[in-house]
């Protein structure tokens, strides 16, 4: 699986916010993990957005 | 609800308000007497008066038509629940009309001396000492209102009638201060002024357990003027620089992390499909911010969401 990296920048606050996700454990082990997880479940759960993209084209 | 006590009942007439003690644990009833009447209402935390009622925060938790079962809160940095609505027979109450006032009659229709919220609500509050500048926006009772697609508000015919009512239960100790509203020439009030009836009542033992928390703060930012740096209330009129002053801000500076998001090919399509669709930004790192916060405040925000997916 080739793999792409995209970096999002946050603050102190938010990284309050990815820490408490990593410690519950459910999502991933680290901040690039657990928004990754987030990112796709909102995509899981909004797939209507991507076909409505993908329809656009 | 029989048993409640009653603790004081007044017949506002048109042109009049009251401002009244409504102590914790104790209900305001509103009745109507004529055919639909808007009651104009304040509050005060009446042990501070600089605490009180901000339609911004109760229209942010309740939205524009706040009814049965919500609340109305103090303003910023206070931000408690000062009352709860137990019983609305009727359901439409408005929160985004400021108070009319003489400058509105005046402005807008010419009248000089009109019948008008804030100088009904100044001259109430009066009688506890407090001036015009106190007064501040209004919950309006009854007031039928709506929102037209261009985002302008409008004003309907009031729904309620005699034997309506409303009912508040204090979660803490307040100056409550309704009026009859003084607009007879908008449809407010269906074009006449009609008296209503105060009542403050006693709650009974299940109505307090049912609607009280046993604190009157449960957040450490509900704060109260010993949270303050400046906890004095000034006593000039006159503004003048503190020379001494340094600026403290709460959260400063803002430092911003790298993390990154690894994807698969798969997924990192994911990402054009919301670019495609608009709404998320144009930048990969936008998107993927958007999308996850989004996910994140349905999955973990407190109350209402204010947000829609994708626009």
């Amino acid at each position: 699986m080739s793999e792409r990296t995209v970096t999002i920048e946050i603050n102190q606050q938010q990284e309050q916010m990815l820490d408490r996700l990593v410690a519950e454990g459910e999502l991933g082990e680290d901040h690039g993990e657990v928004v990754r997880a987030g990112f796709l479940r909102f995509c899981e759960e909004h797939s209507e957005l991507l076909e409505r993209g993908a329809g656009d084209e | 609800m029989s048993d409640r006590e009653l603790v004081l009942e007044h017949v506002m007439e048109p042109g009049t308000g009251k401002a009244v003690p409504v102590l914790r644990g104790q209900i305001l009833r509103i009745e109507q007497l004529g055919n639909g009447q808007c009651a104009d209402f304040n509050a005060f935390n009446l042990h501070d008066y600089k605490e009180y009622f901000h339609t911004g925060r109760t229209r942010h938790l309740h939205g524009l038509f706040p009814a049965e079962g919500d609340m109305l809160w103090s303003a910023p940095p206070r931000e408690r629940p000062m009352f709860t609505i137990i019983r609305d027979t009727v359901g439409t109450n408005d929160i985004q009309y400021p108070r009319c006032t003489g400058f509105l009659y005046e402005y807008q229709y010419g009248f000089e001396r009109h019948t008008n919220c804030h100088d009904i609500l100044a001259e109430s509050i009066r009688e506890y000492g407090l001036t015009p500048d106190d007064v501040h926006d209004s919950f309006n009772f009854w007031m039928h209102t709506g929102v037209d697609d261009q985002g302008r508000l409008y004003i309907k015919r009031m729904l309620a009638k005699p034997g309506d009512y409303v009912e508040l239960i204090a979660h803490f100790d307040i100056l409550a201060v309704p009026n009859v509203c003084g607009a007879d020439i908008f449809s407010t009030s269906n074009f006449e002024l009609k008296p209503l009836k105060l009542q403050v009542l006693e709650a009974t033992p299940e109505e307090r357990e049912r609607w009280l928390q046993p604190e009157e703060r449960q957040y450490r930012n509900q704060r109260t003027p010993a949270d303050f740096k400046l906890s004095e209330i000034r006593v000039t009129r006159e503004l003048e620089r503190d020379e001494s002053y340094s600026a403290d801000w709460p959260v400063y500076p803002i430092v911003k992390r790298p993390v990154e998001v690894p994807l698969s090919e798969d997924e990192y399509a994911m990402i054009e499909g919301l670019r495609a669709n608009g709404g998320f930004g144009e930048a990969d790192s936008d998107i993927v911010r958007h999308a996850f916060f989004s996910w994140w405040i349905e999955e973990y925000m407190r109350g209402p969401k204010h947000q829609h997916a994708g626009e």
